[in-house]
């Protein structure tokens, strides 16, 4: 259940971001039909005492359900009901590219599963949905046959709403989404279509696609259904998909690097850490050692985005003790150097400055000037926390942005 | 640089959407125990609480700390919006439409947890308060009383009193949050 007051302050947090950019105040959106209560009020003492029978509000859009919850419907095998699905966004780490990844996690007892999600763009004013889950991928695909499942989009800030078939459902803000982007979530029924982003007027709104057969498994055709953005009017948003490259990765492997690919050639690239627009060292840990990672020699800015973005200019893969970490620094992704917004659902850590926490996403960063230092994986905070103590940026070159 | 715990007027002033949510955090207990008091309908407890913030949204350039706390200001626009919807027999939405907020459809567990919120007992918030605070809180706040007035009373200077109105409501804020 949706804390109704939690809705009530993302919807006066979204009107206080609309107040600090708009000159005139909004126009009344035409869906809108407020509640009328009848005369119930006594002042003072006196108490109201009749009963909650005013008639509920009747709306064309809907509530989304929470970033974490739990999937209705009957328990039974292979189901996904009665899970508690969490989903979360986490900082994209790579090298040269700014987006965010998102994901669902499925739990009930000890039993845990996660759905795919993120994609490799971020919003802008012409594409605003991004990092979406719906129906097909490795974990509701199976599941999603037998009982209902979770999808969700997550949107820029001037999407209000997103209509899936005969459903509307209204977005939210919250501390765990990036700052001023929206999601929305909901409950998929047992063989819904797939969901698809990027719908362009004239383009029938369900479709389908063909999954081509593969040794030992037959093809498919997968019926296929539009996410349209709404803006707080109620107006589809036209989508239009721009280029959203990045910067190239440069990559290195260190001789020591056990790959799962056995079956690649002998790599015969670069074995140490490239010189790039961003470097890091390390001092006073021992056992932590670089394996592979990706360099840049030029920052790309993501102008068109919108809500907050982080691009990454180093990425590195440490081991510590055989537990795996990837470490990297991120940079406000719209303008490289500017002082960077919080990591979205990160809580500060006792007794350690200018530091923070995602559980979550098994993150943890600390503030260095205007970048995010990030230790991702490992065995735990603990780890991450002397891991980070150990890494030193030792060169952020912003001064030849590439002007894209 | 801010603080830890930023004043309510710098959250009302620093033109910060997210710094409206922390002041909407940091004073709807108190919102809701105040209009709780007055209805014990749900729907009607979160349209009045809704319209109360949608208003301090809406007017907090106008907010004064001169004046008085914030959460003062705001249980007295609570009380206005009170009384004007025991005179017009509806709740008044005119801040959120203005505002463009989208209207929040509440289910019946939703309606539970609204009313049980808004059961919070003022009164024993205001039992575990200093007696001098808590006269100079109900004085201010529910009498609406000018604070030269309050310090005559209490025989204190006005410093004084705005001190204790404004300790006392820190320690009812406490008090309720405690409650919860």
């Amino acid at each position: 259940m949706t804390d109704p007051f939690e809705t009530l302050r993302a919807e006066l947090v979204n009107a206080a971001e609309h107040a600090a950019t708009e000159s005139t105040p909004p126009r009344r959106r035409r869906w809108r039909r407020w509640r009328a209560h009848p005369a119930a009020m006594v002042i003072g003492a006196l108490v109201v005492s009749g009963s909650a029978t005013a008639a509920v509000i009747s709306l064309t859009a809907r509530a989304s359900e929470p970033l974490s919850g739990t999937v209705p419907g009957a328990i039974e095998s292979a189901s996904l009901a009665g899970y508690r699905y969490t989903i979360t966004v986490t900082p994209n780490l790579a090298a040269g590219a700014a987006f965010w990844n998102t994901g669902i996690t499925y739990s009930r007892g000890h039993g845990t599963g996660t759905g795919a999600g993120g994609g490799s763009e971020y919003p802008t004013a012409s594409n605003p949905l991004f990092g979406a889950d719906g129906a097909l991928d490795s974990v509701s695909l199976q599941a999603g046959r037998r009982g209902p499942t979770v999808g969700y989009v997550l949107t820029s800030p001037a999407v209000a709403a997103v209509r899936i078939g005969d459903r509307t459902i209204r977005t939210f803000s919250s501390p765990l989404l990036p700052a001023g982007d929206r999601a929305a979530v909901f409950f998929l029924p047992a063989g819904a279509p797939q969901l698809i982003l990027g719908w362009k007027p004239g383009e029938p709104l369900r479709s389908s696609m063909q999954i081509p057969p593969l040794p030992g498994r037959q093809g498919a055709k997968i019926p296929t259904l539009a996410v349209l953005p709404l803006d707080r009017f109620g107006r589809v948003i036209a989508t239009r998909v721009g280029n959203q490259d990045g910067t190239f990765p440069f990559f290195w492997q260190a001789p020591s690097a056990v790959t799962p690919n056995i079956h690649e050639p002998p790599y015969h690239g670069p074995t140490h850490a490239l010189p790039g627009v961003c470097e890091l060292s390390q001092h006073g840990l021992p056992g932590l050692t670089p394996e592979w990672g990706h360099a840049i020699k030029e920052i790309s800015p993501a102008r068109d985005s919108v809500g907050e973005l982080f691009t990454s200019c180093i990425d590195t893969q440490y081991y510590l003790h055989g537990w795996p970490l990837v470490a990297a620094v991120l940079l406000d992704a719209r303008q490289p150097g500017r002082v960077l917004g919080e990591i979205p659902g990160a809580k500060p850590v006792s007794g350690y400055p200018a530091t923070v926490e995602f559980a979550a996403g098994s993150l943890t960063a600390r503030r260095v000037g205007n970048a995010w230092l990030v230790v991702q994986g490992g065995s735990g905070t603990d780890q991450r926390l002397r891991v980070l103590g150990a890494l030193r940026i030792t060169k952020l070159d912003l001064s030849r942005p590439n002007q894209r | 640089m801010r603080t830890a715990d930023p004043s309510d007027a710098d959250l009302l002033g620093s033109g910060e959407a997210s710094d409206f949510g922390w002041f909407y955090d940091r004073h709807l207990d108190a919102v809701l125990a105040f209009i709780g008091r007055r209805t014990h309908q749900p729907e009607a407890i979160f349209d009045l609480a809704a319209e109360t913030f949608a208003r301090a949204l809406e007017h907090r350039g106008q907010f004064e700390c001169t004046r008085g706390p914030a959460i003062g200001w705001l249980l007295g626009i609570a009380r206005n919006l009170i009384i004007d919807s025991a005179r017009r027999g509806r709740i008044e939405a005119t801040s959120r439409l203005r505002l463009g907020m989208a209207p929040v459809d509440l289910s019946d567990d939703q309606l539970t947890m609204i009313a049980a919120r808004g059961r919070v007992d003022l009164r024993a918030a205001l039992r575990q308060m200093h007696p001098e605070q808590r006269e100079a809180v109900i004085r201010r706040v529910v009498l609406e009383e000018p604070y030269a007035a309050i310090a005559a009373e209490l025989r204190c200077s006005e410093q004084v009193a705005r001190k204790r109105v404004s300790r006392g409501l820190m320690a009812l804020r406490a008090n309720l949050g405690g409650q919860r």
